[in-house]
């Protein structure tokens, strides 16, 4: 890894252990598939919204 | 002048007494002034203190006490005690500061047996980019990534719209947003609710933050749920992004 982490453990800061950072890893990757499955949630809502042609607006007010 | 006087009953010599005699009879009156003020002053030491005592004319010796120790009575006499340390509803167990790090775990231990609940103030002066907050229970220097992470984080922003950042069932808790553009908002204050207990752990709050998606400050608050009897001693934040700056603030509620 080219950029080192770093952890207060307390009141030690140091690197973090190659168990950290595979963690750190495996977190990255959640993260992204949870950013990845938000922005497409959100795009889909968009493209709803074209097709009916009305506004995220239009379409709270028809709902409520 | 009475003989023998009217308090103390010291024997004067009298007018009938020998002149003679007299030597041997101021030896019996000073003596027994002597031994009267002695059992009136018995102090040997420096701090020492007299009381009087059930004898008449004699009082007692009380020994100077130790620092920090209080003048009390016991049995019905006045003795040295340490006081009792008061209780407090709230008690200060940690606090500490942090620089340009990814994650930061409060002190092994923090989270013991002495409390049930705690207070926890998490500051973030500065972050390197816009991040998410997510926190961990720790336990002995590892932190827990099983799935026992249940939390709802609701996001007001200033520009009035609102959001919900759910997690269930996953390996870490969201509690909070931060921009690298907009420094100093960030504080957020918990109640971590039996974190050291053989019991589920529940976590409330609110805070204020930053968040990027919208560029806007906004309030939040947290409700997270530990699914696990584990015992934690320690909790960590990890920052999804960049690094973080700020300060830790630790207390303990009585029980």
């Amino acid at each position: 890894m080219n950029n080192k982490l770093f952890i207060q453990d307390g009141e030690t800061k140091r690197e973090f252990t190659e168990l950290e950072y595979a963690q750190w890893e495996l977190d990255q990757i959640t993260n992204k598939a949870v950013a990845d499955a938000n922005a497409k949630a959100k795009a889909d809502k968009a493209a709803l919204l074209v097709k009916l042609g009305i506004t995220d607006d239009e379409a709270k007010l028809l709902l409520s | 002048m009475a003989n023998p006087t009217t308090n103390y009953g010291f024997v004067l010599p009298t007018s009938a007494d020998l002149v003679t005699d007299l030597p041997a009879d101021f030896d019996v009156a000073l003596q027994g002034v002597d031994t009267r003020l002695k059992a009136l002053q018995p102090g040997t030491t420096l701090g020492d203190l007299a009381y009087s005592s059930a004898t008449a004319n004699t009082n007692t010796r009380l020994g100077v006490g130790s620092t920090g120790q209080v003048l009390t009575v016991a049995a019905g006499v006045p003795s040295w005690a340490t006081p009792a340390t008061p209780t407090t509803g709230f008690t200060k167990i940690t606090t500490g500061t942090f620089s340009a790090v990814t994650s930061v775990s409060l002190p092994t231990n923090t989270f013991t047996s002495t409390y049930t609940n705690y207070n926890v103030v998490l500051i973030i002066a500065s972050t390197s980019g816009n991040t998410t907050i997510t926190g961990r229970y720790r336990a002995s220097g590892t932190d827990n990534t099983s799935s026992i992470y249940n939390s709802a984080l609701s996001i007001a922003r200033v520009t009035t719209s609102v959001a919900v950042v759910g997690v269930n069932g996953g390996t870490s808790f969201t509690m909070g947003y931060n921009a690298g553009t907009n420094n100093g908002p960030f504080g957020q204050s918990w109640d971590f609710l039996s974190p050291q207990a053989a019991a589920e752990k529940q976590i409330v709050g609110t805070g204020f933050g930053y968040n990027s998606e919208l560029d806007t400050y906004s309030a939040n608050w947290f409700g997270g749920h530990g699914n696990t009897t584990t015992q934690f001693d320690s909790f960590s934040w990890i920052s999804s992004t960049g690094t973080i700056t700020g300060s830790y603030y630790v207390y303990g509620y009585q029980n």
